[in-house]
């Protein structure tokens, strides 16, 4: 079944939406959390929340890649689950890491005025995501959206982990250059 | 700004970018092609039959370890170490040859006069002259030798019986792997206790001698495991190294999904006696709900490791005569299978004759028709990338053919290459039972071809079916040498033929109620078409 007819569903409030949705997008949306969470029992609890978040949203949402929309929101329920149960993986979590990673491209200012609005910064990152050559944005989304491991990218990518890791850094910090002009930083 | 708000920020980026970033691939694609072909290359070898005579490493050579056999002395370890510089030299000179974008490619056609070297490189993975002089550098400075064959057993009794051990883990155990030619070896277990099997890794190694495979434990951080001393049920004093950290709790092929609501928490095993050690390696699973409990944990190793006989999996010595006239366990039997009369059959005919006409046409060699073969838009596009005939003209000459043979043509060809669909849900689309193959292909004429779990490649032809271009290219060849009968493990009666002349291939034939399945077998031993045989469930085809 298709993205639409699975969205058709859901306006029809047809409980059959959720089934075919999970048929088709659950393994992804499992992945997701998965690596966010590192926690079998958490990543149940977080596409629980899924299933419900889908069935309220849509309608009135009405999106046009199902794939993507229900890969957003189980990635903010995993990141709300995350910080509600402040768990952290002994070891560290592929999450812990990303974090670290990103730190590097902010101040870490806490002044109310420096809070920034999530859609302005969003916007700003697409604009900067779209300047960017295909294979650079690629692995940067795949690492700080999908919270993909450096192995697994170097694997996916066919190249060095070091090579992924180099490509990494340098659009971080492309990217901290970049925030800092916009005055977002 | 904290670096929460922009990692939540990136939830919110254009959906364009998702399915963008999931599109990941290699590039340039061909020199992930010659990457994966460098490394397969090199491991094929693991899976043939090479024609030297070995020039083996005597016993006497061998030294009693006299190190710490713990996960760091192991770590510490002089064949470890080896290990650890020669991959990353062997990784970096590949990456270093894609980087500098094929200009300076390796001598893939290499061969050193020394059979012993050629043997090292190919177990190595040593792409060149150069890379292979570099090996036995490394491994002169760590004061090793190196293997210079082993060969590959699916079959348990072939397995056990070229390593030269017992059943030292069971009778209810299944037994497969590597065993090199000083008797070393590797062997993947699976040992049935109480509550699931365990999966593991034992291998057997002779101090003094560089290890080709296996030291993946060197990337394991020691200060993660916990270790301890523990005398199992038969009597063995062994190292036990348990780590608490579960690495491995999302891993399906390239999507990571959760694994069956377990944690899997990795662990080594470690015994030593007279000059040689033993390393078993796994992963504990232990639920989630319950996460890491330290008492359960180390029970569940112990059980493990009470479940082995390290004496006895340490103590025969391979017979090396033997070793190098290795034959199967049961031989061919009487009575040779009627393969011309499969080969008259029109599904033979059409596919044969189409497959020279079509390598005439595109110049292309025999046996490289099947990417020609497939219809139906996209997949054909992308399958017939270089093709000198325009697809127009292809797909004419193959409809003549259908229509000569009355066959059914195909329209359309489904391709589960990253489809993201279940190895169920495919055989479900094949309208097949669990046989024992990943399918790659099926086309709406009920053809399919793929791989079976030993990357041979298979071909489904059902009765009226046509594929123009396929495997069968090297049949009549192996149809005049030698075949036989043979019954498999799980009770299929097969054909298996093999070409007495070169090239030496195998395949394997049988008939099902509504077809023809072939498989080309890699290596044309006896055993190597046997073991290949006893991994199939024929009687689960339509």
């Amino acid at each position: 079944m298709d993205d639409a007819a699975i969205v058709a569903l859901f306006w029809a409030r047809s409980e059959d939406a959720i089934r075919e949705a999970e048929k088709r997008y659950g393994s992804y949306c499992a992945a997701i959390a998965g690596r966010i969470l590192s926690d079998a029992e958490d990543t149940r609890e977080c596409l629980n929340d899924l299933w419900l978040a889908a069935w309220r949203s849509i309608p009135p949402q009405r999106p046009e890649n199902l794939r993507c929309y229900l890969g957003k929101l189980i990635r903010n329920l995993a990141i709300s689950l995350r910080r509600r149960t402040h768990r952290q993986k002994r070891g560290g979590g592929e999450t812990d890491l990303v974090l670290e990673e990103l730190g590097e491209c902010v101040s870490g200012g806490t002044e109310p005025e420096q809070v920034l609005e999530a859609q302005v910064l969003c916007e700003a990152l697409d604009r900067w995501l779209a300047a960017l050559p295909l294979r650079d944005r690629q692995l940067f989304v795949n690492r700080y959206f999908y919270v993909r491991s450096v192995p697994e990218l170097a694997e996916t990518a066919g190249t060095s982990r070091a090579n992924v890791n180099s490509t990494l850094y340098r659009l971080r910090k492309k990217l901290r250059v970049y925030l800092e002009k916009e005055g977002l930083v | 700004m904290k670096v929460q708000a922009l990692f939540d920020a990136l939830g919110g980026i254009d959906d364009r970018f998702l399915a963008e970033a999931e599109a990941l691939r290699p590039v340039p694609h061909k020199k992930r092609w010659l990457r994966a072909a460098l490394i397969a290359a090199v491991l094929a070898g693991l899976f043939s039959v090479t024609a030297y005579a070995a020039g083996w490493f005597g016993l006497g050579a061998r030294v009693t370890p006299s190190r710490d056999l713990s996960l760091s002395g192991i770590l510490d370890s002089e064949e470890a170490r080896a290990y650890t510089d020669w991959t990353a030299y062997r990784d970096t000179y590949v990456d270093a040859f894609l980087a500098s974008q094929g200009d300076a490619p390796f001598d893939m056609a290499w061969t050193s006069e020394s059979p012993e070297l050629n043997g090292a490189a190919v177990l190595y993975g040593a792409p060149d002259r150069s890379s292979a002089v570099r090996l036995l550098d490394i491994a002169a400075q760590h004061g090793l030798t190196l293997h210079t064959r082993a060969l590959r057993f699916t079959s348990g009794a072939n397995f056990l019986r070229a390593a030269g051990i017992p059943r030292f883990a069971g009778e209810e155990t299944e037994y497969r792997g590597l065993v090199y030619e000083d008797g070393s070896y590797t062997a993947e277990l699976t040992i049935p206790l109480g509550d699931g099997d365990a999966i593991l890794t034992l291998e057997r190694h002779f101090t003094g001698k560089m290890q080709p495979t296996g030291l993946e434990r060197t990337l394991v951080q020691p200060e993660n495991f916990l270790e301890w001393s523990y005398q199992n049920a038969h009597g063995q004093v062994l190292s036990l190294a348990l780590s608490s950290v579960d690495e491995q709790l999302f891993a399906l092929g390239n999507e990571r999904v959760p694994r069956d609501g377990n944690r899997l928490f990795p662990f080594y095993i470690f015994y030593c006696q007279k000059g040689q050690y033993l390393t078993a390696a796994g992963n504990l699973r232990l639920s989630s709900l319950q996460g890491f409990d330290e008492a359960t944990a180390r029970a569940q190793l112990e059980t493990i490791a009470d479940a082995i006989d390290f004496g006895a999996a340490a103590a025969a010595d391979c017979d090396t005569a033997f070793f190098l006239d290795f034959t199967p366990v049961s031989a061919p039997g009487d009575g040779k299978p009627d393969l011309a009369a499969f080969l008259a059959q029109p599904e033979a005919q059409a596919t044969l004759a189409m497959q020279r006409e079509l390598s005439e046409a595109i110049g292309t060699e025999i046996g490289r028709g099947m990417e020609f073969a497939v219809h139906g838009g996209g997949d054909l596009d992308v399958l017939r990338n270089g093709d000198p005939l325009s697809g127009s003209k292809i797909d004419s000459l193959l409809e003549a053919a259908a229509a000569q043979y009355h066959l059914r043509y195909p329209s359309q060809c489904r391709s589960f290459r990253g489809s993201g669909l279940s190895e169920n849900e495919i055989l479900a689309a094949a309208g097949q039972g669990d046989f024992g193959g990943e399918i790659r292909y099926l086309l709406d004429n009920g053809v399919f071809w793929g791989f079976d779990t030993d990357r041979n490649e298979f071909l489904y032809l059902p009765h009226g079916g046509f594929l123009a271009g396929s495997l069968l290219y090297a049949l009549p060849e192996a149809a005049e040498g030698e075949g036989w009968f043979y019954k498999n493990q799980n009770g299929d009666t097969v054909w298996l033929c093999r070409a007495t002349d070169e090239p030496r291939v195998g395949y394997l034939l049988y008939e099902s109620e509504g077809g023809w399945f072939l498989l080309l077998v890699n290596g044309p031993e006896l055993w190597q078409l046997e073991e290949a045989a006893d991994r199939l469930r024929l009687s689960e085809l339509n």
